[in-house]
């Protein structure tokens, strides 16, 4: 219902306290953000413009959560659960006692949403250690469905699913993983954490364009937005969390603002901690991306009338 | 109904549904075991990623048992990497299932569990500490 031209872009932006026009997704608007780490507590605790955190559900205990995070959600700051070890794309059942940690974590931070990867981490009783990638297959499409739905149901609040950044591709691959996304949606009704750092990674390490891939995706599904450094290593894309982020992927950033009113964009920064300052201008380069193209998208919606 | 189609039909899905998964899991198994446990890359797949990617789950296995133990990985310094990689491709199985538990192995490798010990008495006597916590605690009092 927005007026004509700019993608939509021109309901609420990227304010400040997480607050404004709430989309009907459970998340509302999130606005710029930091992965909270113990490592840089104070920092974000002192850092200009952090609208929301997101914590790593496997680190936080809902009975003993860090003071310094606790202090953050008492001044209202929004904190989004994000799981890494459920394995919602694995062969074998959810782990019941991750889903209800999660879910605890949700009650406990009283968080808006709860995400989680495509992706598996284990199998035949090994942990991987990281997130794998699933085959883009109808079969495990098939898995993924049930797994998402099995979260949905034993989750407070809606559950946002992100793309990972992977090394490897398998050969029966049936499908873009924009495709496999969009089926995923179309199934579930689940939330996007769209990670344009891991479009990235997918271009340099598949040949898959990132563009394309937003053009594929139900971008009014997005949640919010994650974007990482990393770094070219033989030819082949480390997302890393422990660089700075690239202009390459800040363009990723800039193409999805051009399309949609991005509802929250997310630092992750888990290694090699810059100085206070650093993070400040990373955050401030983030938000500049995105309100840069909503005044562009304004601006060309005011010299439509 | 009386026919029990319906019945039919539902265990006919449920079939299929754990096929599905069945195959899934040996495809993921197979992946995880050349990621983790040295075995061959599943059929397919590029061999040289695999091993990327296994080499990334290794480094980061090693950021995890140097966050849990830092002052061990202080005494190794630059060399903490090499000797973990050898630490890690030398033992057989999955790697112990949480990072406190591969840096006491670690430890007990570089006291020479198996055969070799660490040439630097620095790197031996913070393995120690590791193996004995409680030893740990006493020397970090003394130290102040």
């Amino acid at each position: 219902m927005s007026p004509g031209g700019g993608g939509g872009a021109v309901a609420g932006g990227l304010g400040a306290g997480g607050l404004g026009a709430g989309r009907g997704l459970g998340a509302g608007r999130l606005g710029v953000g930091i992965g909270w780490r113990a490592e840089i507590d104070l920092t974000i605790a002192r850092l200009p413009g952090v609208d929301f955190v997101e914590v790593v559900a496997e680190n936080v205990h809902a009975g003993a959560v860090p003071a310094t995070l606790r202090a953050l959600r008492e001044r209202g700051m929004p904190v989004v659960p994000h799981g890494v070890s459920l394995s919602l794309g694995g062969a074998e059942p959810l782990d019941q006692a991750r889903l209800a940690h999660l879910a605890g974590l949700a009650e406990a931070f009283g968080s808006p949403l709860v995400s989680e990867h495509v992706a598996f981490c284990r199998a035949g009783g090994m942990e991987a250690g990281h997130l794998l990638p699933v085959p883009r297959t109808r079969a495990a499409l098939e898995v993924l469905t049930e797994n998402v739905a099995a979260a949905q149901a034993a989750l407070p609040v809606p559950l946002a699913v992100e793309n990972i950044a992977a090394l490897i591709g398998w050969p029966e691959d049936e499908m873009t993983e924009g495709e496999f996304l969009t089926e995923l949606v179309d199934r579930t009704g689940v939330l996007l954490l769209l990670d344009v750092a891991n479009l990235y990674t997918a271009q340099v390490n598949f040949g898959a364009d990132p563009v394309a891939a937003l053009d594929a995706l139900p971008l009014e599904k997005v949640a919010y937005v994650h974007v990482a450094g990393g770094v070219l290593r033989d030819g082949l894309w480390h997302d890393t969390h422990a660089h700075p982020v690239c202009s390459e992927i800040l363009d990723v950033l800039g193409a999805l603002a051009d399309r949609i009113d991005v509802p929250g964009v997310l630092l992750e920064r888990d290694d090699a901690y810059p100085s206070d300052a650093e993070l400040a201008a990373e955050l401030g380069a983030i938000r500049g991306v995105v309100s840069e193209r909503r005044a562009a998208g304004l601006r060309s919606i005011r010299g439509g009338r | 109904m009386s026919d029990g189609r319906p019945a039919r039909e539902a265990g006919q899905r449920a079939e299929l549904a754990t096929g599905r998964r069945a195959e899934l899991e040996a495809r993921q198994r197979a992946l995880v075991a050349a990621l983790v446990a040295g075995a061959q890359a599943p059929a397919g797949l590029d061999s040289e990623r695999v091993q990327v990617q296994a080499a990334a789950l290794l480094r980061k296995r090693g950021r995890s048992v140097a966050h849990v133990q830092p002052d061990l990985a202080a005494a190794l310094g630059p060399g903490f990497g090499r000797a973990f990689q050898e630490y890690a491709r030398g033992r057989s199985g999955p790697p112990p299932d949480c990072a406190a538990a591969d840096a006491l192995e670690f430890a007990r490798y570089l006291c020479g569990a198996r055969g070799n010990p660490h040439p630097s008495a620095d790197v031996r006597r913070a393995a120690r500490l590791v193996l004995h916590p409680r030893l740990a605690r006493i020397v970090g009092r003394l130290r102040g």
